[in-house]
């Protein structure tokens, strides 16, 4: 019981950090139909800046800080010089970021080296807890709580403000958003920024509590797409949805079956896209 | 065939694929055993690359999962013969069968995403393929990869040979290269471009939409599955890098720059990223970095590859020599028309 107790825990902080991950991702794709697979990228990166941050200051809110603002600040710089010149052509746009994610990878390669390193979390931030007869460390309670913050401040900003109104329009109907007079174009910039801003600060929570290595980009990546594509592209719920099942899932079979967990992950996309290609919550576009 | 086809033509045609068989058949009798690796490499990757340019050019399908089948064809051919010793040829039929139901899968799966979600979608399937690479690692020996597979030794003659395994690979190349120029003048090939321009139009019409989509995908499965099986036969070992992003990219900048659709132009292609290998890493480290520049610039700059750039520089050249007078033929959307 007590194991299955401590599965579930790990699912669910599993969860948070791809929620994290997913939600930007999908309301990226829901706006522009373009899917940013550099995310696995800016995952590592925002990692690694904050592991210098860390080592250099000791301070773990300002390491999260600079890998969040960091890679928003890419992310800014690499819209405005490389996609917006392509704007409007979804596959072009999609193979300028898979192109962006191979020398992203191989840059960090060079400054941080090849082997896994990871941030000690200071104690005031991972306090044991103890539980039912067990210790569990309180650092993963918190990463579930910053998720829901996130998730409840992306609901927010969408649902109770002109500027989130703006996107819903958007994701439903471009064109309309566009002859309405709202510069649908500055709109994406700041999503994209929103995205890669929470990819980074993503990045510094997964090197806290897992560690960040050479190749974790393609490994985030693809749970990252699992989790969009099973929740449905540009749907916030449905990426709660699907980070969920896919952190228990992951949690659980690593726990029973260690050589298939990535099997086990793709199992429930495949059985959902058979039925409904959209995924779970996303619509017809 | 034009209509102006005549006796000197044919027998020009005739002349120059003589001369063209007699120059690929000696390659092994007069190439320095180096180059032979080469062209055997460049043949290899070209069927790769044929199955995407293929699916990309005639079915809009930018499927980023032909990797992963040339992957597992290889992985399925190494664990078959070396772990379960099975006699040549059951390891290859096995692999290659088995290869075709995983693509059988996948099409299920993706057939009914177009566009960009079809990428993703491959991608994450693809990808899955390299994770279990990476994790099972009872069965795949993880990171390592599998080493020691051989191409088998029939009859007396040894195809461990480079001659020898040079010559098989280019029959079955050459057939790859022919069975996809057939179907791209098929009925198929109309109804699959038809798919790829406007797939609603085509459903009106009473096609099967995901029928044609379908059973494209499964006709490029064979050239990847079957190129995954000489890669291991000819390097020896698999392991997860011949499944990860960065080769599914590779092949991808190989497709771009053959031109997208042009079967013929994935061996210029091949051709020319391995050169770009070989010269990059003698000067840095940072080969994956060039690469990505490299694709970055041309997806920006020549989304048409060499070849399209070729013919443009053509076109300039023609419409300049026929005086500004006469309208010049505009430049088409890369893949269209047979190859």
């Amino acid at each position: 019981m007590v194991t299955e107790i401590i599965l579930v825990l790990n699912g669910l902080t599993h969860a948070g950090l791809l929620f994290v991950l997913g939600s930007g991702l999908t309301l990226a794709f829901g706006l522009m139909r373009v899917v940013n697979l550099s995310h696995g990228a800016f995952y590592l990166l925002g990692g690694y800046l904050g592991l210098t941050v860390f080592r250099a200051t000791g301070n773990w809110w300002l390491a999260l800080l600079a890998g969040g603002l960091g890679i928003a600040l890419l992310g800014f710089v690499l819209e405005k010089i490389l996609l917006e010149r392509v704007r409007g052509q979804a596959l072009p746009e999609t193979l300028l970021t898979i192109a962006l994610s191979i020398i992203i990878a191989d840059v960090s390669l060079a400054i941080w080296g090849g082997f896994a390193q990871s941030i000690r979390v200071p104690a005031a931030l991972n306090p044991r807890i103890s539980l039912l007869g067990f210790t569990y460390p309180g650092f993963r309670f918190f990463i579930l709580g910053f998720a829901v913050f996130i998730g409840l401040g992306l609901w927010f900003l969408l649902q109770k403000t002109k500027v989130g109104a703006a996107v819903r329009a958007g994701v439903d109907d471009r064109e309309t958003v566009s002859a309405l007079g709202i510069d649908i174009h500055r709109i994406f910039t700041a999503v994209f920024v929103l995205s890669a801003f929470l990819a980074g600060i993503a990045g510094v929570i997964g090197a806290s509590f897992l560690s960040i290595q050479p190749g974790a980009d393609g490994q985030i990546l693809i749970l990252s797409l699992v989790v969009v594509i099973l929740g449905g592209l540009g749907s916030l719920g449905g990426a709660v949805v699907a980070a969920l099942v896919t952190g228990l899932l992951l949690s659980f079979s690593r726990a029973y079956f260690p050589e298939m967990s990535f099997f086990m992950v793709f199992g429930p996309m495949a059985l959902v896209l058979a039925f409904r290609p959209q995924g779970l919550f996303g619509k017809w576009t | 065939m034009t209509a102006r086809s005549s006796l000197p033509r044919t027998l020009l045609t005739v002349a120059l694929v003589a001369v063209a068989g007699v120059v690929l058949l000696s390659f092994p009798s007069w190439l320095p055993p180096y180059y032979l690796t080469t062209v055997i490499r460049i043949l290899f990757y070209s069927m790769l690359a044929m199955s995407l340019s293929f699916l990309a050019g005639q079915g809009g399908m930018v499927s980023l999962t032909q990797t992963g089948l040339f992957g597992f064809a290889a992985y399925a051919l190494a664990i078959l013969s070396l772990h379960y010793k099975l006699p040549f040829p059951y390891p290859l039929l096995i692999a290659l069968a088995g290869t075709l139901v995983v693509a059988l899968a996948f099409g299920l799966i993706s057939i009914r995403t177009y566009g960009t979600y079809f990428l993703i979608l491959t991608l994450a399937l693809g990808q899955i393929l390299w994770a279990i690479a990476q994790q099972w690692t009872s069965v795949t020996e993880g990171f390592d990869g599998i080493q020691g597979t051989r191409a088998p030794i029939l009859g007396g003659i040894s195809f461990q040979e480079p001659a020898n395994f040079y010559w098989v690979l280019l029959v079955v190349f050459l057939a790859c290269f022919f069975l996809l120029r057939a179907v791209v003048r098929s009925p198929l090939g109309l109804a699959l471009r038809g798919t790829r321009d406007s797939h609603v139009r085509m459903s009106a019409l009473g096609f099967s939409v995901a029928r044609i989509r379908l059973t494209a995908f499964m006709i490029a499965a064979v050239p990847a599955a079957l190129a995954g099986t000489f890669f291991v036969q000819f390097t020896g070992i698999i392991t997860p890098v011949t499944l990860d992003l960065e080769r599914t990219v590779w092949i991808l900048l190989i497709v771009i720059l053959g031109g997208v659709g042009n079967l013929g132009g994935t061996v210029i292609g091949v051709f020319i990223a391995l050169m770009f290998e070989v010269v990059v890493t003698r000067f840095t480290d940072r080969y994956l970095t060039a690469m990505g520049i490299t694709f970055l610039l041309l997806v920006l700059f020549a989304p048409n590859g060499i070849t399209g750039a070729i013919e443009g520089l053509k076109r300039r050249f023609d419409r300049r020599r026929r005086g500004a007078s006469e309208v010049a033929p505009t430049a088409g959307p890369p893949g269209r028309g047979p190859s």
